[in-house]
């Protein structure tokens, strides 16, 4: 049994504190991802709460058949895509500058390399913006969190074939708009 | 077109390594001779790593506490309960349902603050819990009515108290005004009419032919009410509706009845004891309910205590299902757990929102009717069903045990650090807690909670009490809660009035010690309406109204 089915069943039965170890676990990752998702720290935030108190309520729904987190996921992308289509417009490339300039970067890369790098995250950054929710949460899926085309297929509830053709789409569709305000070597 | 899309779409998988073996080879043979398939590729690539290479984001904090207390919230909150889909609870598992008291604990708490901001309170300071009391008065019907009694109960008056109860238990509103009809027509039961008892036997009496009585409550060791509570219903008149007098019956047990000093709103407004607001009489003819954590013996003392007040108290009911119950430990009466309590108060919620909606007293009257069908139905429900959601055991907090819990000072403020869900129900020790004050409040509490709690920071003074439509929320123009759903209870499940037991010097010293742990339990208390009221769009009832003449 896996460390999250132990916790899980112990949640189950009744010790709500490994539940907590769940989020914890877990929380970070989410929240970066549906931060990058739905371009808006402050609804991530709200998203992923919402996430886990839906998964805890229903966890006993939860049959073991793919990983926690893919089941986890799963929620907290129709809960983003909710709170999405209640929230027009998204993301402004705006907020995401103000964000940018909060960011880590590379200590040890010169003012020149550091502001290179700025500038690199809040092209990506706005350019993911721009792509719709459909090709963007397949993409974020995929390139940020690692996902596999089953995995994202499971998580979207789509065919695999979907996925892959997707993908392929809001990778084009990213190039292009990177093409648009970076210019022609994206590479 | 289609061959170069195609193309470019298994560069896409071949990046991902989303091809098989066969395809493998042959992208790396277009990669290694088609310069333009090599820059998708190389293009694609780097937007990967660009994606990959964005600062993390990272949360401030641990949303573990919020996540559980707002999953909490959500539980009892929510009208899911109520749903067919999770209404039945016999699909939920057991250790899930375990979760469920300390769930009700918390939320209850929050419930209660929120709740307290809007209403006045009896100022009374708060008095020392008292463990000792007697006698127990566990309520036992030991005739449970055949189909035929069931019938009479229904065609035939038994005294006023009998007459009101068997409309819940008969759950249909025909039924209902059928025994208020006949209640109507008899007169009220004094306490002479009970057979006082030695409190080591039953206090019997016989109405109508059928036993009732109350038997000693000695805890069963095998028996837990930790996820259990005690559903009391009882009817008052609009005297004794007043928060004043409720807060005698549970503050002579030694219960802490909510006190200015608890009140969140430093602005609440307060009445002198004995003297209530006219706010405090207004909400005499809305029904209340008020949540009891305390020792059973405090908690069966409160039950004497309505029951020995009978002009104001008409008719006392403690969960009816409790004398059919097949559980044989102490006691039976005992076997609501949180969920059908939860239900309950989804209920009442969608009952208090189409009041609101409707807003004239002829459309609240006829609520405040229907609700009282609602209550039948929800106390009715059949005794195998509750039987099989109670199945005691794995239950890992055992605060409620009041032999395991630290009392040493600050210990509960250690606890905290350690478990929440613990020191929410220490905090609950021998306390009254009014979970509302109207029928629509607790829908405007439940929005509250999930939003922030602006809703529910609306003034009290509800279209039910001030006859006037509130402004519909999102929750008020939901569908209503469909009411025939669950079935008519039979006849066979009705029965059970409550007595009125003598007090007993004798049962202090000894079931102080055995009931030395916490009960839960949920006193409804239902208003009579005057009949001519009910029936008019007139103003409130005057307040020299005899408490015996706000019967039906």
């Amino acid at each position: 049994m896996s460390e999250d089915a132990e916790l899980i069943q112990a949640t189950l039965d009744g010790d709500s504190s490994a539940f907590g170890q769940l989020v914890r676990r877990y929380q970070d990752r989410l929240y970066h991802t549906i931060a990058s998702l739905i371009g808006s720290t402050e609804d991530a935030r709200d998203v992923v709460q919402d996430t886990f108190v839906q998964a805890f309520i229903k966890l006993e729904t939860f049959k073991h058949k793919s990983p926690f987190y893919t089941w986890l996921y799963r929620i907290a992308m129709n809960l983003a895509a909710s709170r999405a289509r209640r929230r027009r417009p998204r993301a402004s490339v705006d907020e995401i500058r103000e964000r940018v300039g909060h960011e880590p970067i590379d200590g040890s890369a010169g003012p020149r390399e550091r502001a290179e790098q700025v500038e690199r995250v809040e092209q990506v950054r706005a350019a993911l913006s721009c792509l719709s929710d459909e090709h963007r949460e397949v993409l974020v899926l995929r390139e940020i969190e690692g996902f596999h085309y089953e995995a994202i297929a499971e998580i979207l509830e789509l065919p695999v074939g979907t996925v892959r053709s997707r993908l392929f789409r809001a990778r084009m569709q990213l190039r292009e708009t990177l093409k648009q305000t970076v210019g022609e070597d994206i590479g | 077109m289609m061959s170069e899309t195609s193309i470019e779409e298994r560069i896409s998988a071949y990046l991902d390594g989303e091809v098989n073996e066969p395809q493998r080879a042959e992208m790396e043979r277009l990669l290694a001779e088609d310069p333009r398939a090599r820059q998708l590729y190389d293009e694609m690539k780097a937007m990967g790593t660009s994606l990959r290479s964005l600062p993390r984001e990272k949360l401030e904090h641990d949303l573990a506490a919020a996540v559980l207390a707002r999953a909490e919230r959500e539980m009892l909150l929510s009208n899911r309960v109520a749903k067919p889909s999770v209404a039945s609870d016999a699909t939920v598992p057991l250790s899930r349902r375990l979760l469920r008291p300390v769930v009700y604990a918390v939320v209850t708490i929050a419930a209660a603050v929120m709740v307290m901001v809007f209403t006045n309170r009896e100022p009374e300071k708060r008095s020392a819990p008292r463990l000792a009391r007697g006698p127990s008065v566990a309520l036992q019907d030991t005739s449970p009515p055949s189909p035929a009694e069931a019938a009479s109960l229904r065609s035939r008056p038994l005294d006023k108290a009998a007459g009101r109860t068997a409309a819940a238990k008969i759950g249909s509103t025909e039924a209902s005004e059928a025994a208020h009809e006949a209640a109507e027509r008899m007169p009220p039961v004094s306490p002479e009419d009970a057979v006082a008892a030695p409190a080591d036997k039953p206090a019997n009496r016989k109405v109508d032919g059928r036993i009732l009585g109350f038997t000693p409550a000695i805890p069963n060791e095998s028996w837990t009410a930790k996820n259990r509570v005690l559903i009391v219903q009882a009817n008052a008149t609009p005297e004794a509706m007043r928060d004043a007098n409720l807060a005698k019956v549970f503050k002579s047990q030694g219960i802490a009845w909510p006190t200015e000093s608890e009140a969140v709103d430093a602005n609440a407004k307060t009445s002198e004891p004995g003297r209530e607001s006219e706010a405090d009489f207004d909400r005499a003819d809305q029904a209340k309910l008020i949540f009891v954590e305390a020792t059973s013996a405090q908690i069966e003392g409160a039950l004497s205590a309505l029951n020995a007040r009978p002009k104001e108290f008409p008719a006392v009911e403690v969960d009816p299902e409790a004398a059919n119950s097949t559980q044989q430990a102490w006691p039976a009466q005992y076997n609501r757990n949180v969920a059908d309590v939860q239900e309950f108060r989804g209920r009442f919620a969608n009952a208090g929102e189409a009041a609101s909606r409707q807003g004239t007293r002829q459309s609240r009257d006829r609520q405040r009717r229907e609700l009282r069908v609602l209550l039948g139905r929800v106390l009715t429900t059949p005794a195998q069903e509750s039987m099989a959601r109670n199945k005691p055991g794995g239950q890992k907090y055992a605060a409620a045990d009041t032999k395991s819990a630290d009392r040493r000072p600050g210990a509960a403020e250690k606890a905290a650090k350690k478990d929440d869900a613990n020191v929410s129900i220490n905090q609950f020790r021998s306390q009254a807690i009014r979970l509302n004050t109207d029928l629509s409040s607790i829908a405007r509490l439940a929005d509250g909670a999930r939003t922030g709690g602006e809703s529910a920071r609306r003034p009290a003074s509800s279209s039910l009490a001030n006859g006037v439509a509130s402004q519909p929320t999102a929750r008020e123009t939901a569908p209503r809660l469909e009411l025939k759903r669950r079935e008519p209870p039979s006849a066979e499940k009705s029965h059970a009035v409550a007595q009125t037991p003598r007090p007993s010097k004798r049962a202090k010293s000894g079931q102080a010690i055995q009931h030395d742990r916490l009960e839960r339990a949920l006193f409804v208390f239902m208003p009579e309406v005057p009949q001519d009221d009910a029936l008019s769009d007139q103003p409130k009832p005057d307040t020299e109204k005899s408490p015996s003449s706000g019967s039906p």
